[in-house]
């Protein structure tokens, strides 16, 4: 039933996307349909993260210092964690509302991702990221 | 898939934290994301949520981290050997630094000072008191405080000296 829902959110989202400028939009909440972001990336420009809306696709810049779901600014209390074995992945925490948000560094791995293949790709980080204690930002499954 | 997940009971995360900061050479200020993980500074790149270079470093700016770390072949970083000290001296003529202690060195620096002024000292040019030496020069630095930097130009030009710059012009 949610899969249905992306593929005509997605259309919407592309010709929305013609018609506004997200760069004015600074709010955690994809700027199309409301919805957490499921995944993050850093550009391979200046490092700028990129959200991805789990939903209908959309792709918008958000701060890096600021948590996307509670709007945390403290930095003692943001951050991430990453495996040494993998520089190019990290996982973004908040400890005030312990929600986490993967992440991908476009600068360290050299190459683009897709986002869907990505977040399937990295279920470990799930895995790891649950068992520090974290709930996930925002997935279709939070629409349940 | 149980082997699996022995294994990933295993694995060990890295925490880090991102703080911000400025960059201490020039006056634009740019900003910079420090990653500290245990209370080390263990990268350094440009803050892309700071208006003023939005990610962007310059050559110095970029470097900032080497004043104090390097990675070693592991990638740790360690304390950069290259950072001085202690004051060194390296005599005319010679080809190599040789260690001095502070007392040494700010005797000489002021002997030399008025050496070099006393040999170049112009009092009037043209008819018009100038009381000025061209012989010396000075530079200021960023690394300072501006009040420092301050009294840095009010003691060069009170000593006659015009040759006045700072590193952020280079």
């Amino acid at each position: 039933m949610v899969y249905f829902l992306t593929v005509l959110w997605e259309r919407f989202a592309r010709q929305a996307a013609k018609k506004h400028d997200f760069r004015l939009w600074s709010g955690g909440k994809c700027p199309v349909c409301g919805q957490k972001p499921i995944l993050a990336m850093l550009s391979k420009g200046n490092g700028a993260r990129l959200l991805e809306c789990g939903l209908c696709h959309t792709r918008w810049e958000f701060y890096r210092l600021v948590c996307p779901d509670c709007g945390n600014k403290d930095q003692n209390t943001l951050g991430f964690f990453y495996l040494p074995s993998q520089q190019y992945r990290r996982v973004y925490v908040c400890k005030r509302c312990k929600y986490y948000l993967k992440t991908t560094v476009l600068r360290e791995l050299g190459r683009e991702i897709i986002p869907e293949l990505e977040n399937v790709a990295t279920f470990y980080l799930d895995y790891l990221a649950h068992k520090e204690g974290y709930k996930l930002i925002g997935s279709k499954k939070e629409t349940h | 898939m149980p082997q699996q997940a022995e294994a990933a009971e295993n694995v060990r995360v890295q925490y880090a934290k991102e703080v911000s900061t400025i960059c201490t050479f020039c006056g634009v200020g740019c900003g910079i994301i420090c990653h500290v993980q245990n209370g080390v500074v263990t990268n350094t790149e440009g803050d892309p949520d700071n208006p003023i270079n939005e990610g962007a470093l310059c050559s110095k700016g970029s470097s900032h981290y080497n004043i104090s770390y390097v990675y070693d072949t592991k990638g740790k970083p360690v304390p950069n050997p290259n950072r001085l000290t202690k004051p060194l001296y390296r005599a005319p003529g010679s080809n190599k630094w040789e260690e001095k202690d502070w007392g040494w060195m700010l005797s000489e620096i002021a002997k030399r000072i008025k050496k070099t002024r006393d040999a170049t000292f112009v009092a009037t040019s043209g008819g018009v008191t100038v009381n000025r030496t061209p012989g010396i020069s000075w530079l200021g630095s960023a690394f300072c405080t501006n009040e420092e930097n301050y009294l840095f130009q009010k003691l060069a030009r009170s000593i006659g000296i015009i040759d006045l710059d700072h590193c952020a012009r280079l």
